[in-house]
C-alpha cells in the first residue's frame, strides 16, 4: 500500500518518468473526453433532450450560476477552469468505485500542481481584466507594509489548498484499505459511500476557494482601479 | 518526500490539456445548444407576447363592439319594434282599402245588376198584364186596347183645358221642331190623320209631326211637344199594383216572423 500513487512508477528515464498518477490522469482525461464527445454529438436545441443532455446542462448551469452568485460579472469566462477544477476533482472521486483504481487527486504531486493552477490563474485573470498595475497594487493594500504579509498569504493558501485536497482523498483511500483489511465487507461500502460524498464536497470546495480567491483579486483591482479614477 | 515535481509539471500540463478539451467538447457545444435553445424560447416567448397583446387588443376592441351593442340595443329594438308597427298599420290599412274597394265594386255591381234586373222585370210584366188585359178585352169584349186606348187619348187631348193647351202652345214656341207622338204599337191610319187634325186645329203653324213605335217604351201612348209632355199609359196602374203587392209581401213576411217567434 503506497501513500501516494507517484510512487508507483511504471517507467522511468532519468528524471522523466511515467507513474500511476499521470496514468490515471490520462486515462481520467480519456474517458472524460470520450465521455464529452458522446454526449455533446447528439445535442438538440428542441424542448426534449435527451437525459445525458440534461443532465450535463445541469452541472454546466449549475457552476455557472455558483460562479455569478460568488461574484464573478461574466462567469462563461472562467467555467473553462473552474468548470475543469470541478469535474475532475469530482470525476476523480467518484471513480473511487471502481477497483484498483487509484485517485490522482490523492497524490501530493497533483493537488499541488492544481493549487500551483489556481495560484497562476490569480494574476491571469486579474491582469487579463484590470492590467498588470491594478494586480500588482493589491499587494501593497491596505498598506505597502502588508507587502510581505500579502505574499506570505498568497503562497499559504496556496499551499493549505494543496495540502487540503489531498489529505482528504489520500486519506478516503487509505480508510478504505485499513477497513478492507481489518473489517468485514459491509462496512467498507458505507465508507466507500462516504467517500464518495467527501470526494465531491472537496471538488466543490476547491472549485469554489479558487472562484473565490479569483473574484476577491478581482474585486480588489477594481476597487483600487475606481479610487483611482476618482482621484483623477 | 511526497512532491515529485517532475509530477507537479506534467500534472500542470495535463490538466492545461483537460482545460482545452473540455473546452473543445464539452463545455461550447453545450452553452451553444443552451443559448440556441434560449433564444428560441425568447423568441417564442416574444411572440407569445406579442400574441398576446395583440389578442388583449381584440379583445378589447370586441369588448368594445359588444358594449355598444348592448348600449344601442334597447334603441334598436324600439326603432325596430316602431318600424314594424308602423309597416302593420300601413299594410292593414293597405289591405282594408283594397277590401273596400272591391266590396264597394261588387256592391256597385250587384246594385247594378239588381236595377237591370228590376227595370227587366217591371218591363216584362208590364208587356204580360198589358198582353193579359188585350186578350181579356178581345175576349170578353171584342174591342182592341190599342185602338181604346188612343181613342181616349184622342178625347182627353180634345178636352184639355186652356191652362192645358196654353202650356203646350208656350212650350212649343220655345222650342221645338216637331211634336212626336210614341206609342208601343203601331197606330192606324185613322188615328193618326185624327190626331193630325186635332194638332192642326189646336195650334197655328203647328210643326211636323213625328208617329214613333217603340216597343220597349210603357203601354200606352205619349205626346210631346217641346219641354211639354202628356202621356196616357198603364204605368200608374201598374205603380200602385206593386206598391200593394210589397205591402202585402211585408205584412206576411212579419206574420210569419211573428209565428216563428211564437
Amino acid at each position: 500500500m503506497h501513500i501516494s500513487p507517484d510512487l508507483s512508477v511504471f517507467w522511468q528515464q532519468g528524471w522523466i518518468k511515467i507513474n500511476a498518477t499521470m496514468v490515471w490522469t490520462w486515462v481520467l482525461m480519456i474517458a472524460l473526453v470520450v465521455l464529452s464527445k458522446m454526449i455533446t454529438r447528439r445535442l438538440v436545441t428542441h424542448d426534449h433532450p435527451d437525459r445525458w443532455q440534461v443532465g450535463v446542462e445541469i452541472i454546466v448551469l449549475g457552476i455557472l450560476d455558483q460562479l455569478k452568485e460568488i461574484g464573478l460579472p461574466s462567469p462563461r469566462k472562467y467555467l473553462g477552469f473552474i468548470g475543469s477544477l470541478f469535474i475532475f476533482v469530482a470525476f476523480a472521486s467518484l471513480c473511487t468505485v471502481f477497483p484498483l483504481y487509484e485517485p490522482p487527486t490523492s497524490s501530493l504531486s497533483t493537488t499541488a500542481a492544481l493549487a500551483i493552477c489556481v495560484f497562476l490563474a490569480v494574476p491571469y485573470f486579474t491582469v487579463a481584466k484590470r492590467g498588470w498595475i491594478a494586480y500588482l497594487k493589491t499587494y501593497l493594500e491596505p498598506t505597502p507594509i502588508m507587502l510581505p504579509f500579502n505574499l506570505i498569504g498568497e503562497l499559504s493558501r496556496t499551499l493549505a489548498m494543496a495540502i487540503r485536497l489531498f489529505g482528504n482523498m489520500m486519506s478516503g483511500s487509505m480508510i478504505l484499505a485499513i477497513l478492507l483489511a481489518i473489517t468485514p465487507l459491509v462496512f467498507p461500502i458505507i465508507m466507500s459511500l462516504l467517500g464518495l460524498l467527501t470526494g465531491i464536497v472537496q471538488a466543490y470546495i476547491i472549485s469554489i476557494l479558487a472562484t473565490v480567491f479569483i473574484a476577491a483579486a478581482l474585486c480588489s483591482a477594481s476597487s483600487e482601479h475606481h479610487k483611482k479614477s476618482d482621484h483623477g | 518526500m511526497l512532491i515529485d515535481w517532475f509530477t507537479v509539471i506534467s500534472q500542470i500540463i495535463n490538466f492545461l490539456i483537460l482545460i482545452f478539451l473540455l473546452k473543445r467538447f464539452l463545455y461550447r457545444p453545450i452553452l451553444k445548444a443552451i443559448d440556441a435553445r434560449e433564444e428560441r424560447i425568447t423568441n417564442e416567448l416574444q411572440a407569445a407576447e406579442l400574441q398576446k397583446s395583440e389578442a388583449a387588443k381584440n379583445e378589447k376592441k370586441y369588448q368594445d363592439l359588444l358594449n355598444s351593442l348592448e348600449a344601442n340595443k334597447t334603441e334598436l329594438i324600439t326603432k325596430a319594434e316602431e318600424e314594424v308597427a308602423l309597416k302593420k298599420t300601413k299594410w292593414l290599412e293597405d289591405a282594408r282599402k283594397t277590401y273596400q274597394d272591391r266590396k264597394d265594386r261588387l256592391m256597385e255591381s250587384l246594385h247594378q245588376e239588381e236595377h237591370e234586373f228590376h227595370i227587366d222585370l217591371k218591363r216584362k210584366f208590364h208587356q204580360e198584364i198589358f198582353g193579359l188585359v188585350r186578350k181579356t178585352l178581345m175576349d170578353l169584349a171584342d174591342e182592341s186596347l190599342e185602338e181604346s186606348l188612343s181613342h181616349i187619348f184622342l178625347k182627353k187631348c180634345k178636352s184639355l183645358s186652356p191652362d192645358e193647351l196654353e202650356k203646350m202652345r208656350k212650350a212649343l214656341k220655345e222650342n221645338t221642331s216637331s211634336i212626336d207622338i210614341i206609342t208601343t204599337y203601331p197606330l192606324g191610319e185613322p188615328l193618326k190623320k185624327d190626331l193630325t187634325d186635332f194638332i192642326a186645329l189646336t195650334f197655328d203653324q203647328a210643326p211636323p209631326i213625328r208617329f214613333i213605335h217603340r216597343k220597349e217604351e210603357l203601354p200606352g201612348i205619349k205626346l210631346i211637344a217641346g219641354g211639354y209632355k202628356l202621356e196616357w199609359t198603364i204605368a200608374e196602374y201598374l205603380d200602385k199594383m206593386q206598391a200593394d203587392l210589397e205591402a202585402a209581401g211585408t205584412t206576411a213576411t212579419t206574420l210569419v216572423g211573428e209565428k216563428e217567434e211564437r
